[in-house]
């Protein structure tokens, strides 16, 4: 690991004090570089002295200013493409009310969420998935599935209807989603994807485009970087996919994915 | 009427209902999975609350489907609406079956690490907003920051084996090694407090919402650039660094934490 000799920006110190850079490598270089700095580690501090301040005031704040925000409006937030003055007066609102923010972040949570996105129907339709159970059911069979529950009564049926429809449930295995790397990316790779439900663990392999494998590990996480020794040329094409275990000897594997190193060093 | 990319809206606006409903499975009927899988993955759940989910929205003739579909201007796409309808959807589910109090940590687990799954799992606090409200109700308990971050870790294995059947947040973890460190001296948070939310509304609107956004709901900046209209991530870390600095000077002027500034 390389310690870096000058001292990161405000904005990236602001970044790591509050867990935001996503990239366990680099934080690891800004700790050990806090290690050797006194004053990058009291700004660090600050940061999250403050931090905790602002988070403790904002749960005390009692006041909340208008109507909560309806779905529609949370929604066209969420993506980004709300009216100049609609985004205004959500804003007002937002800033007074913790429900809103919750209900706004988690929606956010959920749009980067590989599973929910590789779930929407655009994304289902060019994914190809593995046969299960549950999409040999007809879609006129399942609503009227969900509509016999309510006309019976939710007493004693739902939990039948849940019984008899439990393995299917265990049975909807989706294949990982590669998340990143993708296309040109800067710095040290880290290798992203969604989590499948019954994993025991993923095998992550890189390919040269003649398939020659250039790396391959096994884990039970979600991410993995490569160890210094593997080296990854600039400006060259690799693919890599990952596949997870869910029984023994089974594997579900995601799409080849394209990457390449890009030549501008490292990530700013 | 030029057919929409969505054809469940194109049969709800032609008055075909059982059609509309219909398509809705045939399309979403994953998408609504998916969105439960991230609640909770304990089987029985998953299929009461798709029952539920089901039920609500197909009641008064797809009403709730229909708030969409008339809209006078829906911008964002069905599917985001949807997600935002489903995720208030199985909050419902989750009170009507629990209570606001929701479920119980598990009791496998220790006091401190039943403490914090409430807190992480249950409440939806952050990890290191509930490690404070730990340390802060602690007083001369000992709990130290070090005891924090273990029973982080056990209430999050607890949560990943499933002990409880209800994952409240997604856990893949956050890297929890640094941010415990804080020293939190209850009495100057305390202080601080009032002076604190009056220099908050000192900032502008969209310096306010970022510093929440990014500081105590965690949203990530490049998110936050996408809700509040900002440029890039980039952006938005200027903005919480510069409104930091103004709320940190208007505490230091009240003679509030004088000693770091």
């Amino acid at each position: 690991m390389t310690v870096p000799t000058t001292c990161p920006d405000d904005l990236t110190l602001l970044s790591f004090a509050m867990g935001a850079t996503d990239d366990p490598r680099r934080d690891a270089n800004i700790a050990a570089h806090l290690e050797g700095c006194a004053s990058c580690r009291a700004m660090v501090v600050r940061h999250r002295e403050l931090a905790a301040s602002v988070r403790r005031a904002t749960r005390e704040a009692k006041d909340v200013g208008g109507e909560c925000l309806d779905e529609l409006t949370i929604a066209a937030l969420a993506e980004g493409d709300i009216a100049e003055d609609a985004r205004v007066a959500a804003m007002a609102h937002l800033v007074t009310c913790a429900s809103c923010r919750s209900q706004l972040t988690e929606l956010r949570a959920a749009l980067n969420d590989a599973e929910v996105t590789a779930a929407s129907p655009r994304a289902a339709t060019t994914r190809r998935l593995r046969p299960t159970f549950m999409s040999g059911v007809s879609a006129a069979g399942l609503a009227a599935a969900a509509v016999l529950v309510f006309a019976i009564g939710r007493s004693s049926t739902p939990r039948q209807m849940a019984t008899s429809m439990r393995d299917e449930t265990g049975a909807l295995v989706v294949a990982p989603l590669a998340v990143s790397p993708v296309d040109v990316v800067s710095g040290t790779p880290v290798f992203r994807w969604s989590a499948v439900t019954r994993a025991n663990g993923y095998r992550v392999r890189v390919f040269k485009p003649d398939g020659v494998v250039v790396w391959e590990t096994l884990t039970s996480d979600t991410t993995a970087v490569p160890p210094s020794a593997i080296t990854l040329e600039r400006a060259t094409r690799y693919l890599w996919k990952v596949e997870a275990r869910t029984d023994f000897d089974r594997w579900v594997g995601s799409a080849l994915t394209e990457f390449e190193l890009s030549t501008d060093g490292v990530r700013p | 009427m030029t057919p929409s990319p969505e054809p469940t809206l194109d049969r709800l606006r032609a008055g075909d209902l059982d059609g509309a409903w219909t398509t809705f499975i045939d399309r979403y009927r994953r998408l609504i999975f998916a969105q439960i899988r991230r609640a909770t993955t304990e089987p029985d759940d998953v299929m009461d609350i798709f029952a539920h989910v089901c039920g609500r929205l197909r009641e008064n003739d797809l009403a709730r489907l229909k708030t969409f579909a008339f809209a006078a201007a829906p911008r964002a796409s069905f599917a985001t609406w949807l997600v935002a309808v489903l995720r208030n959807l199985i909050v419902d589910w989750f009170r009507s079956r629990d209570g606001r109090s929701r479920a119980q940590p598990p009791k496998s687990l220790s006091p401190l690490g039943r403490r914090i799954y409430e807190l992480v799992f249950l409440e939806h606090r952050s990890h290191r907003e509930a490690c404070e409200l730990v340390l802060l109700s602690s007083g001369d308990a000992g709990v130290t920051p070090g005891d924090c971050r273990r029973a982080l870790r056990e209430a999050q294995r607890a949560a990943l084996n499933g002990a409880a059947g209800t994952l409240a947040r997604p856990v893949a973890v956050a890297p929890i090694a640094e941010w415990v460190e804080v020293s939190v001296d209850a009495a100057a948070v305390g202080e601080a407090g009032e002076a604190l939310r009056i220099a908050m509304q000192s900032l502008d609107t969209v310096s306010q919402l970022a510093i929440q956004l990014f500081v105590v709901d965690e949203m990530p900046a490049a998110d936050i650039a996408k809700v509040l209209g900002l440029g890039n991530a980039k952006t938005v870390y200027n903005k919480v660094y510069r409104g930091l600095a103004v709320v940190r000077e208007a505490l230091a002027s009240r003679g509030i934490y004088k000693g770091d500034l």
